[in-house]
């Protein structure tokens, strides 16, 4: 049962911030360079998971992946599952979760490079993928690996997304907070123990080697 | 290159026009604040103006990397995770490169071989510099861009990179436009000026009637000569017809050469009795007289073709009773000549 929790877990946070990474590089990237008057309201559509209670967020993903809405009758159509109570339906919801977590750290080191980084490789005759490749990629690296870990551990740390919209299906919905939260419930405080001291433990090493490393590299997260 | 940027342009009234000829080597003047700046990197394609029209080799500026000029920061940018090494073949690999560079050759006159596998990072303010200068003569602009690129580097350095800037424009035909507060550099590299005065520029074929005119007030005046022979440890220059010694350039050959005086270190005799230890002696007319600040006279003298000035005290003038049209002695001691390289 924790076995398959833990594995569960692994495997959403690992999916999650994989994909998330994928859409907030060129997402970030973009935002810290643009002029555009759109800037503000992305911003503020990135950070509103920080604001909002989960549950609002899993509540309107919940409607929004019921097979009597558009899209989750077409991921019906199309997979054959439903979205809602699945974990496809659990990583989109983590991806809307956690992505203010991935895009700040990246968009602050993209800002942090200035313009004159870009400007320099142009000059030379690179155009803005190769620049992004060459220069701002590898430049930008501290504070990927920041959005990477703030992603990850965030993920795990989910609650209120993963029950409204996931429940509670060992194996396939029931993540370590879920079953954590299950085992309060029905007042199994041994197993609640070790769940907990052991999501704080590996929670404070990750963070620990994360600043620790920080402290020590050259090019450092936030520029 | 010709170039039209007229018009209304975040918050400033711009009236630059130009046009300057393939390989044309260019020193951009004007205090700073005039529009220099603004106007490199309107031609680098780094900033965008609508209404600007900007032809470079025939074809319309686009942007800044399908452009062929390339510009060299005032603050130069590194590339923190690179090695030296690295970012210099950087540079090399983007634009068709028309033909080898001896980039290990200019690395040694830059003084970088010792640096080649540090991390960009690591290296000082004029270091970075001449990192960023050598990454973009990698990359083979048409047109180079220097916005004071020198200004980090001691006085020697500066005039190897000015030596290795020349070799490059020697070598790939490329033109120059230098904006340079040390205007040796200036003097070494480039033939015509174009002026910015607040936001409007002008051109002008010939640098050094606009560099000497200023130097009508005293100041350096450039010649040009040519270079002749080592003679006792000196090396041997002709300036319309005469010779004048200065002290052995680093690298130098028989030809074309050009030399610049210090007004304030020449002084004027009147005839041969006064031989002294002193190297340099030219005959010369007095083609004006200007009196300054009520204490001292810039006496513009005149030789075959060329013009120079020296600035005396009034009381040195009253004594040698200088008069327009009289024939004097310039003197002036060996290391008061100044080498500003060759022309090409």
């Amino acid at each position: 049962m924790i076995l398959d929790a833990i594995g569960l877990t692994l495997r959403l946070a690992g999916t999650t911030t994989l994909l998330l990474l994928l859409i907030c590089l060129p997402l970030a990237a973009w935002l810290a360079s643009t002029r555009s008057r759109a800037k503000p309201w992305i911003e503020s559509l990135v950070a509103l998971p920080l604001v909002l209670p989960p549950t609002v967020l899993g509540f309107y993903l919940l409607l929004i992946m019921s097979p009597n809405s558009r899209i989750g009758a077409a991921w019906v159509e199309l997979f054959g599952q439903s979205l809602a109570f699945s974990f496809w339906g659990l990583v989109i919801g983590s991806m809307a979760y956690s992505l203010p977590f991935v895009v700040q750290p990246l968009q602050r080191t993209f800002e942090g490079q200035g313009p004159l980084i870009a400007e320099a490789a142009h000059t030379l005759g690179a155009h803005p993928w190769q620049t992004f490749w060459a220069i701002r990629l590898p430049l930008a690296m501290p504070g990927l690996i920041a959005a990477s870990v703030l992603g990850f551990t965030h993920t795990v740390g989910e609650f209120g997304v993963v029950l409204m919209i996931g429940g509670n299906i060992p194996g396939q919905t029931q993540v370590l907070s879920i079953l954590l939260f299950d085992q309060v419930e029905s007042l199994n405080y041994a197993l609640a123990h070790q769940l907990a001291a052991g999501l704080v433990l590996s929670s404070l090493l990750v963070l620990f080697c994360l600043y620790r490393w920080n402290h020590q590299s050259v090019v450092r997260i936030g520029g | 290159m010709k170039f039209s940027i007229q018009g209304h342009w975040r918050g400033q009234q711009l009236d630059l026009q130009g046009q300057f000829a393939p390989g044309e080597r260019v020193a951009l003047l004007g205090a700073s604040g005039a529009g220099k700046t603004t106007l490199l990197r309107l031609l680098a394609g780094l900033d965008h103006m609508p209404e600007a029209q900007i032809d470079i080799a025939g074809k319309t500026l686009g942007r800044a990397w399908q452009s062929p000029c390339s510009l060299v920061h005032q603050q130069p940018v590194m590339f923190a995770h690179h090695r030296v090494e690295q970012t210099v073949h950087f540079g090399a690999r983007f634009r068709p490169n028309s033909q080898a560079l001896p980039m290990r050759e200019w690395a040694e006159a830059l003084d970088l071989t010792d640096l080649w596998q540090q991390s960009c990072a690591a290296l000082s303010g004029g270091q970075q510099q001449r990192v960023a200068l050598l990454r973009t003569l990698m990359s083979q602009p048409a047109w180079l861009l220097l916005d004071e690129s020198f200004a980090a580097l001691d006085a020697l350095s500066r005039v190897r990179a000015c030596d290795v800037v020349a070799d490059y424009c020697r070598r790939t035909g490329a033109g120059l436009l230098l904006a340079s507060h040390h205007d040796s550099p200036q003097r070494i590299l480039c033939d015509s000026a174009y002026s910015v005065d607040q936001l409007t520029g002008s051109y002008q074929p010939n640098l050094f009637d606009q560099l000497n005119r200023v130097s009508s007030e005293g100041g350096m005046t450039t010649l040009s000569g040519t270079a002749e022979q080592l003679t006792k440890g000196f090396l041997a220059v002709l300036v319309d017809r005469q010779s004048l010694y200065l002290a052995v350039p680093e690298c130098w050959q028989p030809g074309n050469a050009r030399i610049s005086l210090e007004a304030s270190e020449i002084s004027i005799a009147l005839g041969d009795q006064h031989q002294t230890s002193m190297v340099n002696r030219l005959k010369a007319t007095v083609d004006s007289l200007v009196s300054i600040d009520g204490e001292r006279v810039v006496v513009g003298l005149r030789l075959d073709q060329q013009r120079f000035s020296a600035t005396i005290s009034l009381w040195s003038r009253q004594r040698l009773e200088l008069v327009v049209g009289q024939t004097v002695f310039a003197e002036f001691k060996a290391a008061a000549v100044q080498w500003h390289g060759q022309a090409h």
